[in-house]
């Protein structure tokens, strides 16, 4: 290639260089907006004050990194040979990159359509298992040991969250264990007051367990049922009061969600749908699991004083 | 420094660095015409080089632009030997990435595989994908060895036939969006992978990432490329009207944004109407509107090259009739001396 032609070359490859700087430079600093907004004013255009996706990003740019070039109208042609020399500040972002897709957003429309896809075309039939996976996806898997109520969506977590969201778990679990241990010294020294206090103040013996159905026969002068009737009045007070604490402070839902049988029968109900109509009982049942051996640890209690107390004879 | 930018596309035509040429805008403003007359000028002004014409558009018109019938593999046009043109099949794609997917599982009741394609089909800008999954098999299949470089592609310049502007900036999205969601399922495949292992897909979902980030590079690769202005460019078409203005100064911005070179706007459509001999009071009212849109234009696009193209009597259809309008994308139309042609064209 002969000298004037290499010089005409670089002349046009110059050229678009600095038109391509032109061009950049006036969409540069809200130009580009006041552009839009110039076309839409002519036009007696019924929008205004539109913002241009280049002025949005130099908005993200100055948030995230502070510019520490001048703020100038124009800037300065730079020489070609520089240009030229110069490496590639920073590596070349993918297109798009300025304005991705939200792929979270786009997951959820596509669990989202999913779901209505299935419903509507078999409607009134739980029985998709599609559907349910559609759902179960969008509505989000809980990690095992994790609250459902603090998942949102399995695609929406940070390590932030989560890490939170483990905090928070333990901090319930504690809560359970704490509020269980305090009912258990409550229950220990209300059975503990009762039972000797009946056996103390009722006279002739009569507050003895017997083997004996002769023993058992005798008829005291002071009534020993009363020591049964304040059983039963401090039973139903703690375990009112331990089923409105622990359902106000959400510890039955803490236990629950760590339960295996629930996580079975959640994963059970992918391809048994009919699965779900139990597991609230399945639930309760866990509820009442506890309140029933609130009681019957308290009888069981009663009952190792009554042998001891069948020692001393 | 002031340049006199010619409204030709004659350095466009003439730049022999470009590989890539992007055809876009707004829905029918003469995107097929003009990139077929772009592809047919290049075809003729060098005649040794090969060029290949890509409809992205899944409302497909080259076949009624050259009077030809095109398919999804490269065809010759009649009368232009180094000039191919190609059709993408978005639903020909898909069976294709199915039928990929056979070779890793073969189970015709694994629902996973029925999970995937519901999936598959509900992505937004699959067509897109899909389009641009096309484009990377053709290219990658027109690859030849010349002195052991495998990096030549057979085809000098390869010009896009775009679909309407939202979908085309949807399709230059898809490198960012394929490595956020191979990001997804990489996550994906740790929480749920014994689950996915249980349903079906086992030990051949490793093979399927591997395939998966190939491909990914070779997105990069061409993003690379559409990013490079010396080797792609984007042109603009339009018409001289509100809504067309307004689009094209959105769309050029967004292509900024992009990294994606434009340089040049095609306006179509124009009726040159002050030198009619007997001229309709609808066109003398018509041009009025087009020469104030053309005055903004001039403004707004003093740094690019303002290519006006004029409205002809007849639809610019055949590879005769394209390359009769086509010299106009090189030597601007004059009105005086180029009338004859609006009435002269024939239908094909």
């Amino acid at each position: 290639m002969s000298e004037p032609e290499v010089k005409k070359e670089l002349t046009e490859a110059e050229k678009r260089q600095l038109l391509r700087e032109r061009r950049k430079a006036k969409m540069a600093k809200g130009q580009a907006s006041d552009r839009l907004n110039n076309i839409l004013s002519q036009g007696s255009s019924v929008k205004t004050n539109v913002k241009s996706v280049l002025d949005e990003e130099e908005s993200v740019a100055k948030a995230t990194s502070p510019s520490l070039s001048n703020e100038e109208d124009d800037p300065e042609i730079q020489d070609i040979t520089s240009i030229a020399m110069q490496p590639p500040i920073s590596p070349t972002p993918p297109i798009g990159e300025g304005t991705p897709e939200d792929i979270d957003a786009i997951f959820n429309k596509i669990f989202q359509q999913q779901q209505q896809q299935s419903g509507d075309f078999k409607e009134g039939d739980g029985n998709d298992p599609m559907a349910n996976l559609m759902k179960m996806f969008s509505e989000g898997v809980p990690e095992p040991g994790l609250s459902r109520a603090t998942t949102e969506k399995p695609f929406d977590q940070d390590p932030a969250i989560a890490k939170y969201q483990m905090e928070l778990y333990e901090y319930q679990q504690y809560q359970h264990k704490l509020w269980k241990f305090r009912f258990l010294i409550i229950r220990f020294i209300c059975t503990s007051v009762n039972f000797f206090y009946h056996f103390l103040t009722i006279p002739d013996n009569a507050f003895r367990a017997s083997s004996h159905s002769y023993v058992r026969g005798l008829v005291s002068s002071t009534p020993v049922n009363t020591f049964i009737m304040w059983f039963l009045t401090i039973e139903a007070a703690i375990l009112a009061s331990y089923y409105f604490i622990s359902s106000k402070n959400g510890l039955f839902q803490t236990r629950n969600e760590n339960s295996l049988i629930l996580k079975g029968l959640s994963l059970g109900a992918m391809v048994l749908p009919q699965l779900n109509a139990i597991k609230p009982i399945v639930a309760r049942v866990f509820q009442y699991h506890d309140l029933v051996g609130i009681v019957l640890g308290d009888l069981a209690l009663v009952v190792v004083y009554f042998g001891l107390l069948s020692f001393t004879r | 420094m002031d340049f006199e930018l010619e409204p030709t596309l004659e350095t466009l035509i003439t730049q022999d660095t470009l590989k890539w040429i992007f055809v876009g805008g707004k829905g029918g403003v003469g995107k097929t015409t003009t990139s077929s007359s772009i592809a047919v000028q290049l075809a003729l002004n060098h005649p040794n080089d090969q060029f290949l014409l890509i409809s992205t558009d899944p409302a497909h018109n080259l076949s009624d632009a050259f009077c030809q019938k095109f398919g999804k593999d490269a065809r010759k046009v009649e009368g232009l030997p180094n000039l191919s043109c190609m059709e993408i099949d978005p639903e020909a794609a898909m069976s294709d990435l199915q039928q990929q997917a056979q070779q890793y599982n073969n189970d015709p009741n694994d629902p996973l595989k029925s999970m995937m394609n519901d999936m598959t089909g509900s992505i937004p800008g699959i067509d897109e994908a899909l389009s641009f999954m096309e484009v990377l098999k053709h290219i990658k299949n027109q690859k030849v060895n010349e002195d052991d470089s495998k990096d030549k592609i057979s085809y000098r310049t390869i010009i896009f036939d775009t679909a309407p502007t939202g979908h085309t900036l949807r399709f230059l999205q898809l490198p960012s969006t394929l490595q956020k969601l191979l990001g997804k399922f990489q996550q994906l495949s740790g929480k749920l992978g014994p689950m996915m292992s249980m349903l079906g897909g086992g030990a051949n979902q490793q093979d399927m990432f591997a395939k998966l980030n190939e491909v990914q590079k070779n997105v990069t690769e061409v993003n690379e490329q559409f990013t490079n202005p010396d080797l792609t460019t984007f042109v603009c078409v339009c018409i001289s009207e509100f809504l067309s203005l307004y689009e094209t100064e959105r769309m050029i911005q967004e292509l900024m944004s992009y990294q994606m070179d434009v340089n040049s706007i095609v306006v179509n459509q124009l009726l040159f109407a002050d030198d009619d001999e007997s001229p309709c009071s609808r066109c003398v009212s018509r041009w009025k509107m087009q020469k104030k849109y053309l005055d903004q234009m001039a403004e707004l696009y003093e740094d690019y090259h303002l290519v006006k193209m004029p409205l002809l009597g007849t639809e610019i259809r055949g590879v005769e009739n394209l390359t009769k309008f086509s010299k106009f994308l090189l030597k601007p139309y004059d009105p005086k001396v180029d009338r004859g042609i609006i009435t002269e064209m024939k239908e094909q």
